[in-house]
C-alpha cells in the first residue's frame, strides 16, 4: 500500500472520528482537538504496525483496521481530558439524557448504535472484557429510559 | 414492577430479567443468546418485560446522538494528517529524498575508505614490492 493512499484513508475516517470523539468531549473545538491529537498518538504508538500496513498489499482489511485503533486511540486520550473539562461541557442540550451517562457508557453505547463495530471491536477500543461492555450497554440504556421517563413525568 | 419504574431491583420478577435484556446486544450465535433466548420462549415474566424494553429502547435511540463533522474541521484534520504524515517521515517524496540523500552519503564514505586504504602504509609497501618484481622481471625478461 501506498503512503498516500493510507494518508487518504485516514483523511476518509474524519466524520467517524468527529462523530466519536464529540459525543466524548461535547464541544466543537475541543473534539476536532481531540481527533488530532489521537491520531499523532497512534502515529507514534504504532509506528511498527503502520510499516506493517503499508508494506501490506490487501488495502480493503485494512481500512476498518485502521479506524478502530484511531477509535481507541482517541478514547484513551478522552479519558484523560474528559476530568479536566467536565465543568466546562455542562452547557450541552441533553433531552435525551445521553450526555449526562459516564464517559465509558456514552462510549460503548454510541459504538453500537451509530458505528458497525462488533462487539469484539468495542471491548478493543475500550480495553474492556465482554460481560464489562454488555453491563454498561444495559446501564446505558437504562439510564437513558429512566431520563426519558422522569421527563415525560414531569411534562405530562 | 416495571423497566423504568425501579431499575435495579428484578426481585419478585424473574432472576433472569436483567440477562435477557442484554440480548439486545449479544452477538445472535453467541452460546449466551441462545441460552437466554431459550429461557425467554418459557418465561412469560421476562418475555413481557422484554417487550416493554424494546419498545423504550427503541424510543431512547433517536437520542443517541449522530454528530456531523463541519466542512471546515474537516479540512483542517486533513490538512493536519498531511503535516503529521511529513513529520513522522511517513510521506513517500520525503521518504524517497531522505533514501536518496543516505545513499549518496553510503556512496560518499565507501569512497574515502577506498582513499584511505590505497594510501594506507600497508599499500605503499605493496607498492614497492610490486615495481621491485615489475623491475625485476623487466630486466630477465
Amino acid at each position: 500500500m501506498k503512503t498516500a493512499d493510507f494518508e487518504k484513508l485516514i483523511q476518509k475516517d474524519s466524520a467517524d472520528l468527529y462523530g466519536f470523539a464529540y459525543i466524548l468531549i461535547p464541544d466543537d473545538l475541543q473534539a476536532s482537538q481531540l481527533m488530532i491529537d489521537s491520531l499523532q498518538a497512534f502515529l507514534i504508538q504504532k509506528k511498527n504496525l503502520i510499516e506493517k500496513w503499508l508494506a501490506s498489499e490487501k488495502r480493503e482489511d485494512i481500512g476498518s483496521e485502521v479506524l478502530i485503533y484511531l477509535y481507541q486511540s482517541l478514547f484513551e486520550l478522552s479519558k484523560k481530558r474528559y476530568h479536566q473539562l467536565k465543568l466546562s461541557l455542562m452547557n450541552v442540550d441533553d433531552s435525551g439524557g445521553f450526555f449526562s451517562l459516564e464517559l465509558d457508557e456514552k462510549a460503548v453505547l454510541y459504538l453500537k448504535e451509530r458505528t458497525s463495530l462488533s462487539l469484539e471491536s468495542i471491548e478493543f477500543v475500550t480495553s474492556k472484557n465482554r460481560l464489562e461492555v454488555l453491563n454498561l450497554m444495559y446501564s446505558s440504556r437504562m439510564k437513558m429510559i429512566k431520563k426519558r421517563e422522569e421527563i415525560s413525568t414531569y411534562q405530562g | 414492577m416495571r423497566i423504568g419504574v425501579d431499575l435495579n431491583k428484578f426481585s419478585g420478577l424473574c432472576v433472569h430479567t436483567k440477562n435477557v435484556l442484554t440480548l439486545i446486544d449479544t452477538p445472535v450465535q453467541s452460546e449466551g443468546h441462545k441460552k437466554m433466548l431459550k429461557h425467554l420462549d418459557n418465561c412469560s415474566i421476562c418475555k413481557e418485560e422484554w417487550s416493554i424494553f424494546l419498545e423504550k429502547n427503541e424510543a431512547i435511540k433517536i437520542y443517541i446522538p449522530k454528530p456531523f463533522i463541519a466542512q471546515e474541521a474537516k479540512e483542517t484534520f486533513e490538512s493536519e494528517v498531511r503535516e503529521l504524515f511529513k513529520i513522522f517521515n511517513l510521506d513517500e517524496k520525503e521518504k524517497k529524498k531522505k533514501n536518496w540523500i543516505n545513499q549518496i552519503k553510503q556512496l560518499d564514505a565507501f569512497g574515502v575508505s577506498v582513499l584511505e586504504t590505497l594510501s594506507s602504509k600497508k599499500m605503499l609497501k605493496v607498492y614497492l614490492l610490486s615495481a621491485f618484481v615489475f623491475v625485476l622481471l623487466k630486466r630477465f625478461f
